[in-house]
């Protein structure tokens, strides 16, 4: 006997009507089996499924046969929100476990199954290590939400990390963070372009376990700056005492401008040489905030030209000095 | 006792530029710069009166005066021993940085042979208040260190490997004794002793010029 599928969906109708969901639901099911794009069916099938999947699969195969349905899209929305949110729980639980593998397993399939929800880009983002998988996660982030500038800021900051791979792992060796720097360069090696880059890691990586076993301590990189910066200004207030003859109250008020100077200038080398994170690098237009290597090299020469500077008024005044000299004669006791 | 060579390697740097400039800028100095005449010790070398008269080159005078020197064995037995010592304490500061700590230790030498000799017409020169300095900064940094010394107190030559400590803590001690007679009984020197302890002991700032990672090595107690 043929069975016709209008008067199974009748059927399936009354008994969900009649509250028996789980008949309803077989019959509804065999409904779709023989007329896969009967809308009803699915419509109905979706109110009597249990598991979020099903229900979303449901969903969608209504708007596949039917687009305009705006209820259904709605619904598909709050469905889709509801399991992103479920799913989100579950991965920062497994992270927070030690399973980040297994969490970022759950966030790649739902952002792969649904890529419109910007909180699980996010996630992945801050749970992932790669800096690739990062930059692509937050590419999406300002595709969905083009006005979040902090997310646009924090992908200019991904993008340099990708066109400078070695800026992260020596920025968390100046944090101490020595671990974390090797797997950092351990990830750029699986990168490396060329064999100097990857020679390049290699040195780094065996130095870094050299100081790991060590046990040599971290010093602040503000110590650092502190510590660096006084040898220029020191230099000179020891040149000064002598170009005035271990008398400083006799020195002219421009010779206290140049120990400034060689303040300044001992403090801009310092901050060019130690890598640190610092807002002055913002200022010149670095994202990542620890300094390219031209805006580096570019404070390092301030820095030395405000010192030699500083050391060229104690040459002119030496050489003022010069002009008037006169040569004493040669002490009786010494001819 | 004449270090001949330091025979640990190099950590951070394999050739040491600055030394060798430094090595090369004070050869080039003593063939091609002014001749020891009494005119130019005048002018370039570093006299005490001259300086508290404020007349002269001034600090010019100190920093020509460490690159100038009164003859050939004046100017090998510096070098030797800059050579010897420098290179690793570059190794732990980086070129420039040892280049201002080079100048500053000449510069204590100096201020020392002032507070010490105020009144003296004797010009100074020579670059061992400096290389003083560069020893003492090599005994903070590497007091486990060994250096091939030529001795020759023995009938035959010898060129053991020798702690540095005990180099140079040889070369500091026979200082002590001439600069004190120096300072206390009127003596006359043609030695710069009190000027080689000031260079010594501008070692207490190599601090500010070592590298960040030699100085988190120097505070873990191990190699710098």
């Amino acid at each position: 006997m043929k069975i016709n599928p209008n008067d199974l969906l009748q059927e399936a109708i009354r008994l969900a009507r009649a509250g028996r969901e789980l008949t309803a639901r077989d019959l509804f099911r065999d409904v779709i089996r023989l007329e896969p794009r009967n809308k009803l069916a699915w419509l109905w099938l979706i109110g009597l499924l249990d598991d979020f999947d099903e229900q979303i699969g449901a969903c969608r195969r209504v708007l596949e046969i039917d687009p305009t349905e705006e209820h259904v899209q709605q619904r598909l929305d709050n469905l889709l929100a509801q399991r992103g949110e479920q799913i989100r729980t579950k991965a920062r639980d497994l992270h927070a476990q030690g399973e980040t593998e297994r969490s970022l397993l759950l966030l790649r399939r739902e952002v792969q199954d649904n890529g419109r929800d910007p909180a699980s880009w996010l996630l992945l983002a801050e749970l992932s290590r790669d800096v690739d998988e990062k930059a692509r996660a937050y590419e999406q982030i300002v595709s969905l939400q083009p006005s979040d500038l902090a997310a646009r800021k924090t992908l200019e900051k991904l993008r340099f990390r990708q066109q400078n791979p070695f800026d992260l792992p020596s920025l968390l060796e100046e944090q101490g963070r020595i671990d974390e720097a090797i797997l950092e360069y351990q990830r750029a090696a699986a990168r490396a372009r060329t064999s100097q880059e990857w020679d390049h890691i290699y040195r780094n990586i065996t130095r870094l376990e050299d100081l790991r076993n060590e046990g040599i301590v971290h010093i602040s990189p503000l110590v650092s700056i502190a510590r660096l910066s006084a040898g220029p200004p020191l230099l000179y207030l020891l040149s000064l005492l002598i170009h005035v003859g271990l008398n400083p109250l006799s020195a002219d008020f421009i010779f206290w401008i140049g120990l400034a100077w060689s303040l300044l200038g001992g403090f801009l080398l310092a901050l060019g040489t130690v890598r640190s994170r610092h807002r002055l690098w913002i200022l010149l237009g670095d994202p990542a905030a620890s300094g390219k290597p031209l805006s580096r090299f570019a404070l390092r020469t301030s820095g030395w030209i405000l010192v030699l500077l500083s050391f060229a008024l104690l040459t002119l005044d030496a050489l003022q000095r010069l002009a008037v000299f006169e040569v004493p004669p040669i002490p009786n006791y010494l001819q | 006792m004449l270090p001949l060579n330091d025979v640990e390697p190099n950590r951070y740097s394999p050739i040491p530029f600055m030394t060798i400039g430094i090595i090369l800028l004070n050869v080039l100095i003593f063939i091609f710069g002014p001749w020891p005449t009494w005119d130019n010790l005048m002018i370039y070398a570093f006299t005490p009166r001259l300086i508290l008269q404020q007349k002269g080159l001034g600090v010019l005078s100190s920093v020509m005066a460490t690159f100038m020197h009164g003859g050939l064995f004046h100017l090998v037995g510096n070098m030797f021993p800059l050579w010897v010592f420098g290179r690793r304490v570059e190794d732990a500061c980086g070129p420039w940085r040892f280049f201002l700590y080079y100048l500053l230790a000449g510069i204590l030498a100096d201020i020392t042979t002032l507070l010490v000799f105020h009144d003296s017409p004797i010009p100074n020169l020579g670059a061992s208040g400096a290389i003083f300095g560069v020893m003492g900064a090599y005994l903070v940094l590497y007091p486990e260190g060994r250096i091939r010394t030529l001795v020759l107190f023995t009938p035959i030559p010898l060129w053991p490997r020798i702690r540095a400590v005990w180099v140079i803590f040889y070369f500091l001690g026979v200082q002590i004794i001439p600069a004190i007679e120096v300072a206390f009984e009127n003596v006359d020197y043609n030695i710069g002793y009190w000027a080689h302890l000031g260079g010594f002991a501008a070692s207490i700032f190599i601090y500010l010029f070592l590298r960040p990672e030699a100085f988190a090595r120097y505070l873990s107690n191990t190699q710098v």
